[in-house]
């Protein structure tokens, strides 16, 4: 390669990852993709500390409830893969979601006392939260299923 | 010297072949260990689940989500690839392929509704290292072709300026994107604090493990506000790290701080900076091949024959930086006559050799 391609090569390449990886905000609307982003996270105004997701719990004899880890709710370690999976899975097919998380439960044995599986919607103060406990301020449950062994 | 001559001696100043190579073994051995690891994580995105599938980027092409046994073969190929550009072997043809491979098995693990951006700037750098002269040093292609011509070529120096450039990128967006989201209220209010208790909540309420720090420091929203603005200078800062060796050092060891702040407080992992492997383009890293355990490493691969490895101190093309700050242009492509490659690098510290 001679040097003049050589600097052109330099330079387109250069030029088109720089380019690629400046694009994504002044797209429209901004674009967060992979590799190339525009970095939303953590960058919209929280002015208060309440939050409301939509979890999985499993419900231990007794009520006790307690949120099932993403390796069962979406078979990754990935917490925020899971609350995307959890979020799409219970719009499209809450009923039968449902039922694939009881089957997961049925075959784990850390799960054993496990009787219900519930999809579920919270609210919780998160301030509030380490300081006086992590009962929810209010929580709306839209599927419960059994868990068959 | 006009603004473009300028440029060009910035952008494309000579620098030592070692130090790229040195950069694609430690980019290269984290990516092998890293990919090795995570390979069951990989592999449980062989999924052929349409509901849930949210293609992006390249995959978003397809439309459609890519048979399970093929993306698992895609896997073991990257896997098997990335120890093979970490050997440097045959790095012109398998490099690319290796390149190619990590971005579509990553971002198809990014296809199903969530997008991560842990894996973001190693992905960027494997292909500005796979698609450069990385393994014209420390490689087994160097071993069986023998010495570049010259050990100090612009050819080894834009690509570490782009690895940095794209390395900053990222912190600058991150910036813009706060300030143009939510303004000064990011440094101002309590946005900060209440994003730490807020992603804590949801890490705990989503089964998964929290900041026990983050939760207890909650109370002090002083604390908080300092934060916001160290992370906000720094990251509306990224780019200052591109003109300057020494204070793109001093952002690096900042920014590392920042992720182990990250860490601490919100138990996001980005093991990629953690590990301080994304940071070192911005350091002279071929002199760790000075310590004593390393050059025995180098013997032991047969890598530091005068045909493949090191430069010698004395041969003609690396001797005299002192004598010669300013690489002639007067050569083919321009390679000067120029040190050997650790003074090079800190004669970049000379603000004059900046655009």
């Amino acid at each position: 390669m001679g040097p003049v391609l050589r600097a052109l090569y330099a330079y387109g390449l250069s030029l088109g990852l720089i380019v690629a990886a400046l694009s994504p905000p002044l797209r429209d609307p901004p674009e967060d993709s992979f590799p190339f982003s525009d970095y939303p996270m953590f960058s919209h105004g929280r002015p208060t500390p309440m939050l409301t997701i939509t979890q999985v719990l499993g419900v231990w004899p007794e009520g006790v409830r307690k949120p099932l880890p993403p390796t069962i709710t979406s078979g990754s370690y990935e917490v925020m893969q899971a609350m995307m999976t959890i979020a799409i899975a219970h719009r499209a097919d809450a009923a039968g979601y449902c039922q694939e998380l009881a089957e997961r439960v049925a075959a784990d044995d850390d799960y054993a006392e496990v009787g219900f599986i519930e999809i579920a919607t919270g609210t919780w103060d998160t301030l509030a939260y380490f300081e006086e406990g992590p009962e929810p301020i209010e929580r709306t449950v839209h599927h419960r299923c059994p868990v068959r062994r | 010297m006009s603004a473009l001559e300028r440029l060009d001696r910035f952008w494309r100043r000579p620098m030592p072949a070692t130090r790229l190579a040195t950069i694609r073994l430690i980019v290269g051995l984290f990516g092998a260990i890293y990919l090795a690891i995570r390979t069951p994580h990989l592999l449980s995105y062989a999924l052929d689940d349409v509901d849930r599938f949210r293609p992006v980027g390249v995959i978003a092409l397809g439309g459609a989500p890519i048979l399970p046994a093929v993306y698992q073969a895609l896997v073991i190929a990257t896997v098997a690839l990335a120890f093979v550009f970490l050997a440097g072997w045959r790095h012109r043809i398998l490099a690319p392929i290796y390149a190619g491979l990590l971005w579509v098995v990553l971002t198809y693990s990014n296809s199903w509704g969530q997008i991560m951006h842990t894996d973001n700037l190693l992905l960027l750098h494997v292909v500005v290292l796979a698609l450069t002269p990385s393994a014209d040093a420390l490689s087994m292609d160097a071993t069986r072709k023998g010495p570049p011509e010259r050990h100090v070529d612009k050819r080894y120096g834009w690509p570490v300026r782009l690895l940095v450039a794209v390395g900053v990128v990222p912190y600058l967006l991150a910036g813009v994107a706060k300030l143009q989201n939510s303004g000064f209220d990011f440094v101002a209010g309590e946005t900060l604090r209440n994003y730490v208790g807020f992603d804590n909540v949801r890490k705990l309420e989503l089964g998964s493990v929290h900041s026990p720090l983050g939760a207890w420091l909650l109370p002090y929203p002083a604390f908080f506000s300092v934060l916001a603005w160290v992370s906000f200078v720094l990251e509306l800062g990224a780019p200052l790290a591109v003109f300057g060796r020494r204070l793109g050092k001093l952002w690096a060891i900042a920014v590392w701080g920042f992720h182990v702040g990250v860490l601490a407080l919100m138990a996001i992992g980005f093991v990629y900076q953690l590990t301080f492997v994304a940071f070192a383009p911005y350091f002279d890293v071929e002199k760790l091949w000075d310590r004593k355990p390393l050059k025995r490493l180098l013997a032991k691969l047969g890598w530091d024959s005068p045909g493949s490895a090191l430069p010698e101190p004395d041969a003609p093309d690396v001797a005299g930086l002192d004598k010669a700050p300013e690489p002639a242009d007067d050569q083919a492509d321009g390679v000067g006559r120029v040190g050997d490659g650790h003074e090079a690098a800190e004669a970049e510290d000379e603000p004059d050799h900046h655009p």
